[in-house]
């Protein structure tokens, strides 16, 4: 084993390899952990800056009483979507969503498919993290790093020598293998793992991270140092080989199957949801009041005996046509719904074909990132407009002023609550990669040359 | 024999092993392939997509004059839905269209966003990489061609045939002068598709032509890159596989790397207002301004005395116009200049991080040109602004023209309880969203671009004097 590291010492090329991935994958989650605190930050101060105005309003309604209509037509509040736990590590969405979903007393879906995440010209470059270095870095190392292992005997002409020399070529390329792994695994594991560990992140995402990177490597290796020991032809023809099998695996497919996924299960955009809710509000301003209240009444039936709206305008009218138009345009949140529950499928599938996107998909749900993760930030929403509603209608079905202790005793939104999800058929798919690269290896190193 | 000749003689060779070799033909083959297969799956969505959207443009057309008679004031907050086109260009490079939501909603007294992207919000694929057919020719057609010929000159040096034609009377710098147009006329072929695509946009829509060719020439400056700088690794590295692996390193580093890096970059150093920060510091200064619909508020009682003397009235009842209307029209006017302030903020300082990033294309040309072509396309952020400021001019001018009619045919007298005929609506200024002439990129585009021309040059200087090097060593 001493002998095979001292050989790997010796090579220039390889100790500049692994160097360059080290930084890299450093990098990688330096500007992960920035990324992170910058949103962070940004999440606290618009927060904070909600949480004033309120407290203006409330200092103001300590001398007069407040219009309790105007005051939750112009109230905003903040609902915090910190990045998940792991976002540092797999940045995913985090970037592209808001990090508060800022809300009022109108029609929820009127407001919650609005807006922007940060420049859009930065997300379109793509994600800079740790989680794509493993992805699309780790294996391209692993193609620099095993496409001379067999040819560089050949072209110095030691293989007969090997040949001859080895008891048992499997023992002696599997422990070669073994050896130039470490170049593999070491630049970019073992930053992430000082990473893991400085971050305090949890025992169940620290292992899924190594876990999964390990099986997702193991594949590659295996991949590659069977290709390097069974094709002919010079460590450059094996080295330019495996370079379009990694350019294919591990960007273009997935690129590809991207595309077609938006083909086969293509998503209902939220701004279709936004122009159906916007719709319904505008035709409520149109048809007789009652029958807006009617539709109101089935889910408030506690303010059905509450005077009737004979004027123009009244506020309770105004919330109540906005609460039915998210009633009514509740059959397309489940059609949108379907649909990412069927585009999930969809990438679990491509992930049995495609390890890179299994890597991806498993990454997604330990870091809480994807469909669930802006699942997460709409639950929150709704979970503190219901509560905001509820606690605001007795103001304007009873036609009260709304005072400073009413202020303080108002909902405080509570953030989305992220979790880590484990994919089973990611897990499987990186197992059967790896089994298979491990078992394709162990076949093709039975011969010397 | 003149250098010319011999150069074209070297070129043509060089390119016949290309087109002959197994592994180069199926390397060739692999990337007009990935090249059509991405056209057709990128026009296949943009299809789709632009006939969704044809359809909600229709159905906010007819929602906007199936309207009932009504107050003005009421179509102000009944609003109207802006949709952006990005035209068959777009098909080629998406830009940051899949970032960036493409309607926008107009109404009185605010200035909405685009709603979210789709693809951001709904666990696509796309963090892993783009493809479209642009970065199909800027990023995987260059690694095909460095797979290809990474052993064009470091091979024939290994084998012993470099030292055979440079005794033969070929000088270093006509040998990889052709070797390296060679592999740029192997990368052309390959992006055939490409230019096609781009013919047949310029034939079809001839106000697009100048943007056709931009990106057509985008094609070609990064290929010839690719050329240089797959000829000079060759020639420079001592074996095959040093060559092939300096240059995937090299390539790497520039195409999946260094624009993420740069973009992450930029975006931590130049920090932008984030859209809650936007929307709060609006709220503030509309505070500031007092509210419209409240004319007892301090400036619009200063405007209120401005007008009656204009009119030269002493009472507001006894002003020829509608006063609320008046009030609604200064309104509108300093909310939406208070607004304007605040979302150019943020929209300037994402253009500063661009321009940052964009500043990196001195040191990565492939940057440069990936910013240029995005540029050319009409899918670059610029061009996403420049629609927004199309939908708040079309916004501004629909709202004040509603106001228009609140402040002449609405009498002052029960105002709310009034309706106007619906024929007014159709009359109400809706503009287009037009892609703007490319003119109005060009400055920005001659500066993003003057890095790639530096480096070209640089690439072929630096060829000549490999040449001369080989020479020597030979």
């Amino acid at each position: 084993m001493s002998m095979e590291l001292r050989l790997l010492l010796r090579s220039p090329l390889l100790i500049a390899a692994a160097l360059a991935a080290a930084l890299v994958t450093t990098l990688a989650l330096l500007a992960g952990v920035a990324q992170v605190r910058h949103v962070e930050s940004a999440m606290h101060d618009a927060v904070a800056v909600d949480a004033r105005a309120l407290d203006d309003a409330r200092a103001k309604a300590e001398a007069t009483p407040l219009d309790a209509g105007m005051f939750g037509y112009g109230t905003m509040f903040s609902v915090p979507h910190p990045p998940a736990s792991g976002a540092w590590f797999n940045l995913g969405d985090t970037l592209a969503q808001p990090a508060v979903q800022r809300l009022r007393l109108l029609g929820l879906q009127g407001q919650v498919h609005d807006g922007t995440g940060g420049n859009p010209a930065a997300r379109a470059a793509g994600t800079f993290d740790a989680a794509f270095v493993v992805a699309v870095l780790l294996p391209l190392l692993a193609v620099a790093v095993f496409a001379p292992l067999a040819a560089e005997e050949r072209e110095a002409r030691r293989d007969g020598l090997l040949a001859a020399l080895v008891a048992s070529p499997r023992a002696f390329w599997l422990k070669r293998v073994g050896v130039r792994s470490l170049v593999v695994l070491v630049p970019v594991l073992g930053p992430i793992l000082v990473a893991l560990l400085a971050m305090d992140a949890s025992t169940a995402f620290s292992l899924g991270v190594m876990g999964g990177a390990t099986l997702y490597a193991l594949g590659w290796i295996g991949l590659c140092a069977t290709f390097a020991l069974r094709l002919r032809g010079g460590s450059d023809a094996v080295a330019a080989r495996l370079v379009a099998v990694w350019a294919l695996a591990a960007l273009v497919l997935p690129a590809l199957g991207g595309l077609v996924l938006d083909r086969m299960a293509p998503a209902v955009p939220g701004s279709a949801i936004a122009l159906a809710h916007r719709d319904a509000v505008n035709s409520a301003w149109d048809r007789p009041k009652a029958e807006t209240f009617e539709a109101f009444f089935v889910h408030h039936p506690e303010w059905r005996g509450t005077p009737p709206v004979t004027g123009r305008f009244h506020w309770k009218w105004y919330f109540a046509f906005h609460a039915v138009a998210d009633w009514r345009v509740e059959p397309l949140l489940i059609d949108a719904r379907a649909a990412k529950r069927d585009r999930q499928r969809a990438r679990d599938a491509l992930g049995w074909l495609l390890p890179t996107v299994a890597l991806q998909n498993l990454f997604d749900g330990l870091s809480d990132q994807g469909i669930e993760g802006d699942a997460a930030r709409q639950r929150a929403a709704r979970r503190f407009h219901d509560e905001l509603r509820v606690a605001f209608y007795p103001f304007v079905f009873e036609e009260r002023l709304i005072g400073a202790a009413d202020i303080a005793a108002l909902p405080t939104p509570q953030p989305s609550v992220r979790g880590l999800r484990h994919r089973p058929a990611a897990w499987g798919a990186l197992a059967v990669f790896a089994l298979l690269g491990l078992g394709a290896l162990w076949h093709g190193a039975r011969r010397v040359g | 024999m003149s250098a010319l000749r011999r150069t074209a003689s070297i070129a043509s060779n060089e390119l016949r092993r290309l087109l002959r070799e197994r592994l180069a033909r199926t390397l060739g083959l692999l990337g007009a392939s990935l090249l059509l297969l991405s056209l057709g799956l990128g026009t296949a969505r943009e299809a789709q997509t632009a006939e969704r959207q044809a359809d909600y443009a229709a159905r906010a057309d007819r929602d906007w004059h199936t309207q009932p008679d009504r107050h003005p004031h009421r179509v102000v907050h009944a609003g109207d839905f802006v949709f952006k086109a990005p035209g068959p260009l777009a098909r080629i490079d998406w830009g940051i269209e899949s970032q960036v939501g493409r309607s926008v909603f107009l109404e009185g007294h605010r200035q909405n966003t685009a709603n979210f992207s789709d693809a951001a919000l709904s666990g696509g694929l796309l963090r892993l990489g783009d493809l479209s057919p642009s970065l199909v020719v800027q990023q995987w057609l260059p690694l095909l061609m460095l797979l290809a010929g990474a052993a064009s000159l470091a091979g024939e040096r290994q084998s012993g045939v470099l030292a055979t034609s440079l005794i033969g009377g070929a000088r270093g710098t006509e040998l990889l002068v052709g070797k390296a147009s060679a592999l740029w006329a192997f990368g052309l072929l390959m992006a055939v598709p490409a230019f096609l695509a781009l013919l047949w946009v310029a034939a079809t829509q001839p106000s697009l032509a100048a943007r056709a060719a931009g990106l057509g020439a985008s094609f070609a400056a990064v290929l010839g890159l690719a050329a240089l700088g797959t000829v000079l690794v060759s020639s420079l590295a001592r074996s095959v596989l040093g060559a092939l692996l300096a240059g995937v390193v090299a390539w790497f580093a520039l195409v999946a790397v260094a624009p993420r890096a740069v973009a992450s970059w930029a975006e931590l150093t130049l920090p932008a207002p984030t859209q809650a920060e936007v929307e709060q510091r609006i709220a503030a200064a509309l505070t500031r301004i007092g509210d419209a619909h409240d004319p007892d508020s301090a400036h619009f009682a200063a405007f209120r005395q401005r007008v009656l003397e204009d009119y030269g009235v002493s009472r507001v009842e006894d002003l020829p116009v509608n006063f609320g209307g008046l009030v609604m029209l200064e309104g509108e006017r300093l909310t939406t200049a208070a607004i304007a302030t605040e979302v150019d903020r943020q929209r300037d300082a994402w253009q500063a991080q661009v321009d940052r990033a964009t500043a990196f294309g001195w040191a990565l040309p492939t940057l440069a040109i990936r910013y240029a072509a995005q540029a050319f396309a009409g899918t670059d952020l610029a061009h996403h602004r420049d629609f927004l400021d199309q939908a708040e001019r079309r916004r501004f001018a629909t709202v004040q023209a509603l106001n228009e009619l609140h402040a002449t045919r609405i009498a002052a007298l029960n105002d709310r309880e009034q309706k106007l005929d619906a024929s007014h609506w159709a009359e109400i200024p809706r503009a287009d969203i037009a892609l703007p002439a490319l003119r109005s990129a060009a400055p920005a585009l001659a500066a993003t671009l003057a890095p790639v021309g530096v480096w070209l040059l640089l690439g072929l200087l630096a060829l000549a004097w490999v040449g001369r090097g080989l020479e020597r060593r030979a």
